[in-house]
């Protein structure tokens, strides 16, 4: 007993971790200290200082302001793509679960496929193929990352579609999309939730790894990932410029992680971590 | 008397796989007459749920025949089948959507059915307090009640339509013997206020529920009917072997 209001605690902890990251991301355009974008190469590769907190960057963009705007290309694009993916996993797998047969075999076939590659490598080739930019970047992962909550939401609708309460509302003379909203979905949203939120991390980590190859934002858009990869070269010589959006994304991809981990605790009353 | 339901040659093969078959129901004959309560009893495996689950087409049988009220089953649409036919599952608590307040559990028949929702609201009270509980239940959840109570609101449940026939598949088989009592009095009640509005197939594999209860009684043994007849008559006077052996396997 004690231990379940640790969790709770834990999850409402980060949940408001969470919120506040969200609020920072929405309000980022009104949080920074200098114009993002206005260069100044009087002051270019200038080390952290009591004026440039972050330092500076080689076109003398200051820092701190480029990974506060940052937030909202990387969070809300990581976001919009597990909405994608989450949604359009979860009806592909009710369909699926529900129809049998044909659609099924055909439709996991097609995820199969998508599951047979190397994730980001698949993606990779997709971003070329449309080219560079944050919404193809969005559209390759999306088509690459679908197919786990198919198989998810798939194998959660073929465990209750059988149960006594779903032929008792087919005797009520329900009909099948009434039922799936008003019995199919409560009963498997949960563990599709948690996996979504826990996804969020690896999603902005390929997000960002796409930007880094050159993918997916493009300049002079302040994003997480580019921002490391247009600056790669400085490594050794300016590190901030590289490690400042490094530590955001490690921070915010922890927060999310954590978030989802509480939240599966929570979720699964069986979990062996809440002993 | 009067036939509601005439199940003619029913057969029911599962294929599982390649060259297994599994033959549920072999050439399953019988009819049900209007007010009558038809017991149907064998043990686990003999074809009692799967006669259940075609009669309310939630499974499709390989061939054979089932008229309701003189029209073929497959005929009538769905919704008009399920505003005749109902049924109470053998798990009273699982047969609840652990989501929904019972109350719209209940109601959900009565809402397809185009029913106002002030309407709705007075008669789920209405049955809830028929079947003994009040009606201050159809707020509570599933797990918030007894299995006892549970199926005291599944068949609140099946009876909202008012159906011409109810199937009770195992209804008081998960439930303790005090509770069973109470359940069968119950349907005893529902029986005697609704008369000849009312057929019951009652499927069970106890066979004091069902001499208790049941006007007439199939005997079914690994998917075929063994024995049909009275009551009473197939329970003192059996003819058939494996009938013999049910009864006096009866502690």
């Amino acid at each position: 007993m004690m231990k379940k209001i640790d969790v709770k605690k834990k999850m409402i902890f980060f949940g408001i971790l969470v919120v506040l990251l969200l609020l920072f991301s929405v309000f980022c355009d009104y949080l920074t200290p200098y114009d993002p974008n206005e260069q100044d190469l009087s002051i270019a590769k200038q080390a952290p200082s009591a004026e440039h907190l972050f330092g500076t960057d080689r076109y003398g963009r200051d820092m701190l302001s480029r990974v506060i705007v940052g937030s909202k290309a990387s969070i809300f694009s990581t976001l919009l793509l597990v909405a994608i993916i989450t949604v359009i996993g979860t009806i592909i797998g009710i369909i699926c679960g529900l129809s049998g047969k044909v659609v099924d075999v055909v439709l996991m076939r097609i995820a199969d496929i998508f599951l047979a590659f190397p994730g980001l490598v698949f993606a990779l080739a997709i971003a070329g193929v449309l080219g560079g930019g944050l919404h193809n970047a969005i559209i390759a992962l999306a088509a690459v990352s679908w197919p786990k909550f198919a198989r998810l939401a798939r194998s959660q609708t073929l465990a209750i579609k059988e149960e006594p309460y779903i032929e008792a509302s087919k005797l009520a003379g329900t009909s099948t999309i009434k039922m799936v909203f008003k019995h199919i979905l409560p009963n498997i949203i949960g563990p599709i939730l948690v996996t979504g939120v826990l996804d969020i991390g690896t999603m902005m980590m390929e997000l960002a790894g796409l930007s880094f190859l050159g993918l997916g934002a493009k300049p002079p858009i302040a994003e997480w990932g580019s921002m490391m990869s247009d600056n790669r070269s400085m490594l050794a010589t300016q590190p901030w410029i590289v490690l400042t959006p490094g530590i955001a994304i490690f921070v915010s991809v922890m927060i999310f992680n954590l978030f989802g981990d509480t939240l599966r605790d929570f979720a699964d009353p069986k979990s062996s971590r809440r002993k | 008397m009067e036939q509601i339901l005439e199940v003619d040659k029913l057969n029911c093969i599962f294929n599982k796989g390649k060259k297994r078959e599994v033959t549920a129901l072999k050439s399953v004959s019988f009819s049900l007459g209007k007010g009558e309560c038809l017991g149907i009893i064998g043990e686990s495996g003999s074809g009692k749920s799967t006669v259940a689950r075609i009669v309310t087409r939630l499974l499709s049988a390989t061939n054979g025949s089932v008229m309701l009220e003189g029209d073929d089953l497959n005929n009538i649409s769905k919704k008009e089948l399920y505003k005749k036919i109902q049924m109470v599952f053998q798990t009273p608590v699982e047969s609840f959507n652990p989501r929904l307040r019972i109350g719209v559990s209940v109601a959900e028949s009565l809402k397809n059915a185009g029913y106002s929702t002030s309407e709705t609201k007075e008669r789920v009270a209405n049955l809830l307090e028929e079947c003994g509980l009040t009606s201050d239940y159809a707020n509570r959840f599933p797990h918030e009640l007894s299995g006892g109570e549970c199926q005291r609101a599944a068949i609140a449940r099946a009876l909202a339509i008012s159906p011409d026939i109810l199937i009770c598949d195992e209804a008081t088989s998960s439930l303790d013997v005090t509770v069973q009592k109470e359940i069968i009095a119950l349907l005893d009640n529902i029986r005697k206020a609704k008369g000849e509005d009312i057929s019951i197939i009652f499927i069970s594999h106890d066979i004091a529920l069902v001499q208790a209860f049941c006007d007439r009684v199939i005997v079914m043994n690994k998917g075929e009917i063994v024995e049909m007849g009275d009551t009473d008559e197939v329970i003192k006077n059996p003819k058939d072997e494996y009938t013999k052996k049910l009864i006096a396997s009866v502690l």
